[in-house]
């Protein structure tokens, strides 16, 4: 199991506000996070990765880390130094006995475009074949690793329309092409007669539109956590000095999705339910919607502490 | 407008990397209908990324619309084709709206925004940023309280008006119910789970239920009047079930985080709340995903059909009509959206029901959209040409239709969607309140601004008719409306007045503002005439001096009939005779000193948090206008018993410099005053209002030792053998007083008459009060250190003793011959002078007085001169003495005193006899013991205070509290209307 957040703002944000400095920072959910899935694993350990783009329409920036997060001296300084308005920061457990290595660190990105994934395809060897069948040629030679997580970004990448030459691309593709992912795997593994329970919170971005998704191929059962938080600025209240999402006006400034909250303000954090998609517009504007296939169900988590134990 | 779309196309075309592959550009720009939010959009991004790419015609627009912020005045649109040209006009310039009062929010300026506003008559309540809800009254401005409502941030206010219940709604994810005029919680309602923030609240009246607009773009239903149908345990269960893993868990995990954080973020912020009743928004009542974004508007109207109808929008730009019933849910009725808003990045910040029909949504691309509820079309766009800051709130009242922006502009149409202009607040305009009989447009963001745009509402004919004829002479450039209940309650007439009054800078006594004198002069003439005056005009002082007003205002026939007959038998006989009322003020004010240490600018008038400044606010141009509009009004009511004359004067910070000599030459005119009525004094503390019956009197004296040598000398050289004026002058002043201030000169408190036991024991009562009820005024603050009560006191007795009661002398300034002997410290000056003052009291004489000191020093000199004579030169003495002013010392037992006092308490509402509080004044207005003796035997000066101690007169930043200065009026009204017969018994 991993964590990961990422950000969006208006104003440019000092990575160490977000990665280190907060309560409950990526870093502290590195080694301490508190809404494990799968209770044997409870480090995120096997490497870190960040990417951030420092402006919109150009290239984004990735740096990754096979060390764990807490001990890696370099990400503290460049937490300290890179400020951005778009951020995705990655600590990872593996999966799938998949190696430790920085090409398996997440995000990936692939022309403007940037990935990462909290979860596993669950009987992703059985459909690893079909996946990279199905991909383009220069896709498919992109891939570095070995990880479901990276194969599923290719499944992505895939439903795009020329996803390297391109800059920008509307919200409504980008939300199309991860409905389309999940859906396309889903059917991959109904094919392949997979049992197992995948978990698929995924996050893309194109530097400017930001989609994500809290996704379990469970109709009762609730996927991988995934918060989100909106304001007009996330920073460290002096009196208290605790991190706030302050809502000085109308306006959504900054969005903050994160695997789990980045402090203990509760009603700064908001849940995204399972199987729903979130997208953050070039405008920040936040747009949720419900993913409806055949994992749907309005009243899930009614039943509460349904999936206590669960994957 | 369609040239417009073009060429922003083209800009957006032309600017590379946004160009021809964006399919959210070009599905938009085959829509003409849609195409100005692709402008604002294109546009944002060439000025932000691409200037430098940008055509020639494309930056102009932006340059255009740059120049357009930043004058400040009016300014235009221009339609880049040349088509047309729109001017938006300021509409602060054309006097169409103006700031009453800004209310600074209580608390950290960051956290202090208002992000939601409701009112009442009475009252306005203002949610903020914190989470707390700020209620201040409509009529003083005044902060009545700060409700503790919830834990992260007030989004939303509703107000059921039949009942008084204020909704709140919050970041937490609650509403809570208040009752509006006690402000005590009634009852909770929880959202639905994982709801997020309440963003917005609409009350439905009709159906006694309450709409919540939620941050997981769900609309939710709750049904008010049945709220005690479901079991409340129910709901309490509800709540308690849902715990979140994260925050709520006590898992060992949690150890390695700060020990205080959960508890922190968990508890409620008012534990007064723990005991209300608790309800939760019942699942069916909840409509999922009734949008795709935050649901950030949801109103509560009606079809033009007749239906009632919520209308909500939200941050997927598209807004969505429902059915509602007391039953259920709302029911989806229709979507009103741009052919493109599912693919658009467009977001609703708020909604408006205009008057026919017609429904506005304020775009975050900063228009303003027009939909035809009939049609269910899309009907205008407001505010395009130009990219323009988000329209953040949306306020439809009285036939206009009020937008507040990003960037602190409120722009203005009317219901005909005629563009009217626009006011700036200095602030994001985050939320907004208007109607509800309200003259005042409410607006929220860093703090509250109250602005007075009625002259915006309704048609011409009704703006004319209220219009009052203005000469064309007059300075008065706006309408003056008759003021209708709301305006009159709150005196918007007499406000319109003083700030046109006070802009006129008539400081006294610098000869480049002397025609800024004649101009306030000339304003209050023809104020007066507007008014009812029978008449009004100029009297000139001595050459130099500014002119008087004088003004004189009939007794109604009625009135004057039904008071005594005695008051008016001279009238009949000798005009010149008439008994009347004299009102005594002046319209020259101090300058304003050093402009830096105030807050705002000293000649316009300013309304914060209660108070209104300005330079002469409170002294006397505030009172002077309070107290004339009384008089009219009475006049206009035929309730005037006596004729009142005025006279205010313009020198009066220069020591009434030729009022002796206007008044004389007019004697006439001002008849026989019984009563001389002023008001230029202060309240002892803040709260109890007062009256002053007494004033000490003034001599000031000059005194210059010369030596008969030319010029001064080194001491070293000459010392000893010269003689020292400085050493003589410090001889003489010295003998005038001992170092604790008793004076010291000869029989100089023989007269001072003696303090009778009901003096002193009404002088202990007035301590007592001060120190129960008055402990924070400078007053007590500055005089009483001592920890005892008695002792306290005691030394404030004392000290209100010396400073009514006894007379005093203070030297003000000692100086040297020649500026080298004041900064060498090797010079014999070869002259010395010193100015001080005598303050005098019952019964001394000026003339008395002033021989006395003369004498004493003459004598103190004499016998020092004599005690020297073998020095190389001598020494002569100048001395100068002027009596400045006369005691004053009015009888607080006469009928007028009792009347006055009576006016007080009725208008405070205060039921205890010890109030107003009597007090004297250690300081002199010259102008009232003059006009007493001038019109003696039957005239009596009552000094009539309206402002508090804290007033700032003379020095910066000076200010008359709101609810002083309109209950200072109507002070004046009480006391005026009855005046007839309470003179008879004088």
């Amino acid at each position: 199991m991993c964590r990961f957040l990422l950000y969006k703002s208006n104003s440019p944000i000092l990575l160490a506000d977000l990665l280190t400095r907060p309560a409950h920072s990526i870093i502290m959910q590195s080694f301490n996070c508190k809404l494990l899935i799968d209770k044997r694993k409870t480090m995120n350990g096997d490497g870190v990765g960040l990417g951030w783009y420092m402006e919109p329409r150009a290239k984004g920036c990735i740096f990754t880390s096979t060390l764990p997060a807490w001990s890696n001296i370099n990400l503290q300084r460049l937490a300290e130094n890179i400020k951005s308005g778009l951020v995705f920061a990655h600590v990872r457990a593996t999966t799938g006995g998949t190696v430790t290595s920085e090409s398996n660190c997440h995000p990936w990105q692939y022309g403007n475009l940037m990935w990462m994934h909290n979860g596993n395809i669950g009987g992703f060897d059985q459909i690893k074949r079909r996946m990279q069948n199905s991909l383009k040629e220069e896709i498919y030679l992109n891939i570095q690793g070995t990880t479901d997580s990276e194969n599923a970004f290719a499944v992505f990448l895939n439903m795009l329309e020329d996803p390297l030459g391109r800059k920008e691309f509307s919200f409504d593709e980008l939300k199309q092409a991860m409905l389309a992912t999940i859906e396309q795997i889903n059917q991959w593994l109904d094919e392949a007669g997979v049992t197992e329970t995948s978990l698929l919170n995924f996050a893309v971005t194109d530097g400017q539109t930001v989609v994500c998704t809290r996704y379990i191929t469970d109709r009762e059962r609730e996927g991988a956590s995934l918060f989100y938080s909106s304001g007009s600025e996330f920073r460290c209240e002096e009196e208290s000095s605790t991190y706030r999402m302050i809502k000085a006006n109308k306006r959504e400034d900054v969005v903050v999705v994160a695997s789990e909250p980045l402090t203990y303000e509760k009603s700064d954090w908001m849940v995204i339910p399972s199987n729903n998609l979130l997208v953050i517009t070039p405008k920040l504007n936040v747009r949720l919607y419900p993913i409806v296939d055949q994992y749907w169900n309005p009243h899930r988590g009614h039943q509460k502490n349904v999936n206590q134990n669960g994957c | 407008m369609e040239h417009l779309h073009r060429s922003l196309g083209i800009v957006a075309q032309t600017e590379p990397s946004s160009g021809s592959s964006s399919p959210t550009l070009s599905s938009l720009g085959r829509k003409p209908a849609a195409a100005a939010a692709i402008g604002g959009l294109a546009g944002g991004l060439c000025s932000h990324l691409h200037s430098e790419t940008q055509p020639q015609h494309g930056r102009s627009v932006s340059q255009t619309s740059l120049a357009s912020i930043s004058n400040g005045g009016s300014s235009s649109a221009y339609n880049v084709a040349g088509a047309s040209v729109r001017m938006a006009v300021s509409l602060e310039s054309t006097g169409q709206a103006r700031e009453t009062q800004q209310l600074s929010t209580p608390g950290d300026e960051t956290t202090a925004s208002i992000l939601a506003l409701a009112q009442t008559q009475d009252l306005v309540y203002g949610g903020t940023q914190n989470g707390s809800i700020h209620v201040w009254r409509r009529d003083t401005f005044r902060l009545v309280q700060t409700l503790q409502a919830h834990a992260a941030g007030c989004l939303a206010l509703a107000i059921d008006e039949t009942r008084g219940i204020l909704f709140s709604g919050g970041g937490d994810g609650r509403v809570h119910a208040w009752d509006a005029e006690q402000l005590e919680p009634l009852f909770d309602i929880y959202a639905a789970e994982n709801s997020g923030a309440v963003l917005s609240l609409a009350y439905f009246s009709q159906l006694d239920a309450l709409a919540l607009g939620c941050q997981n773009a769900s609309v939710q239903w709750f049904d008010v009047g049945r709220r005690d149908a479901a079991p409340c345990d129910r709901a309490l269960r509800e709540i308690q079930a849902r715990r979140s893993r994260f925050f709520d868990s006590s898992d060992a995990a949690i150890a390695v985080c700060p020990s205080n954080a959960p508890e922190l973020s968990n508890g409620s912020p008012d534990a007064n709340r723990t005991s209300v009743p608790v309800f939760v928004v019942e699942e069916q009542n909840v409509v999922g995903y009734a949008h795709s974004g935050y649901v950030y508007s949801v109103i509560a109207g009606a079809l033009p059909s007749g239906e009632p109808a919520l209308f909500s929008a939200g941050g997927d730009g598209v807004v969505r009509l429902w059915r509602v019933g007391s039953e259920s849910a709302p029911q989806p009725m229709a979507t009103l959206a741009r052919d493109a808003d599912a693919l658009e990045d467009a977001c609703v910040h708020s909604l408006a029901l205009g008057d026919d029909g017609v429904l506005f949504a304020g775009l975050q691309s900063g228009v303003v959209d027009v939909w035809d509820l009939e049609t269910m079309q899309r009907i205008r766009e407001l505010g395009t040409g130009d990219s323009r800051p988000s329209v953040f709130v949306l306020q439809y009242a009285d036939g206009c239709l009020f937008a507040g922006a990003a960037d602190g502009l409120v722009r203005v149409w009317t219901g005909d969607l005629h563009e009217v202009g626009f006011f700036a607040t200095g602030s994001a305009v985050l939320a907004l309140a208007g109607g509800s009989g309200n003259s005042e447009l409410v607006v929220g963001g860093r703090s509250v601004g109250f602005w007075d745009v009625a002259t915006l509402a309704g048609d011409s004919s009704q703006l004319a008719q209220e219009l009052v004829p203005t000469p064309a002479s007059a300075p008065l450039s706006m309408a003056m409306r008759t003021p209708n209940a709301g305006v009159r309650r709150r005196g918007g007439r007499m406000m319109q007045a003083l700030a046109q009054w006070m802009r006129l800078r008539s400081v006294s006594g610098v000869p480049e503002l002397q025609p800024e004198c004649r101009r306030a002069a000339r304003f209050l003439r023809d104020l007066m005439r507007q008014l009812g005056a029978s008449d009004a005009r100029l009297l000139a002082a001595t050459a130099g001096a500014n002119p008087l007003v004088y003004g004189r205002f009939d007794a109604s026939h009625s009135a004057a009939a039904n008071a005594n007959a005695d008051a008016n038998t001279n009238s009949d006989s000798d005009d010149s005779d008439f008994a009347c009322v004299l009102v005594y003020g002046h319209y020259d004010v101090m300058p304003a000193g050093n402009e830096s240490q105030w807050t705002s600018r000293p000649f316009e008038l300013t309304g914060r948090d209660g108070y209104l400044y300005g330079r002469g606010v409170t002294d006397d141009k505030g009172p002077v206008l309070a107290t004339l509009f009384a008089v009219a009004e009475l006049a206009a009511a035929g309730a005037l018993s006596l004729p009142v004359v005025f006279c205010i004067e313009g020198e009066e910070e220069r020591g009434s410099a030729g009022l002796r000599e206007a008044m004389e030459t007019h004697r006439r005119l001002f008849g026989a005053p019984r009563l001389i009525l002023l008001s230029s004094s202060y309240w002892l503390g803040e709260t109890t209002p007062c009256l002053t019956y007494g004033m000490r009197g003034s001599i000031r004296a000059n005194l210059r030792i010369e030596s008969s040598r030319a010029a001064d000398v080194h001491a070293g050289v000459w010392g000893g053998a010269v003689s020292e004026p400085l050493t003589c002058l410090a001889h003489v002043l010295s003998r005038l007083a001992d170092p604790a201030g008793r004076v010291l000169i000869p029989g100089f408190h023989d007269s001072v008459r003696p303090v009778s036991p009901a003096e002193e024991q009404a002088m202990r009562r007035l301590v007592q009060w001060i120190t129960d009820k008055e402990a924070r005024a400078p007053l007590v603050t500055r005089t009483a250190q001592s920890p005892a009560p008695e002792e306290t006191r005691a030394l404030l007795f004392e000290q209100l003793m010396q400073r009514w009661r006894f007379p005093t002398l203070t030297v003000h300034h000692v100086d040297v011959s020649t500026v080298a002997a004041r900064s060498n410290t090797t010079l014999v000056p070869a002259a010395a002078q010193a100015s001080l003052s005598v303050r005098v009291v019952p019964d001394q004489t000026l003339g008395d007085i002033a021989h006395k000191l003369r004498t004493h020093i003459e004598d103190t000199f004499a016998q020092a001169v004599a005690a020297e004579p073998s020095l190389l030169d001598s020494l002569t003495l100048h001395l100068d003495v002027q009596p400045v002013a006369q005691w004053w010392l009015a009888d607080p037992d006469a009928p007028v005193y009792r009347a006055a006092a009576k006016a007080i308490r009725d208008e405070w509402a205060l039921g205890v006899d010890d109030v107003p509080l009597l007090i004297r004044e250690g300081g002199s207005i010259p102008a009232v013991p003059w006009l007493e003796a001038f019109f003696a035997p039957h005239a009596v000066a009552v000094n009539l205070p309206m402002g508090q101690s804290s007033d700032n007169a003379h020095l910066d930043n000076e200010r008359i509290s709101l609810e002083n200065l309109m209950r200072g009026r109507q002070v004046v009204y009480r006391l005026l209307k009855n005046i007839g017969d309470v003179i008879s018994k004088q």
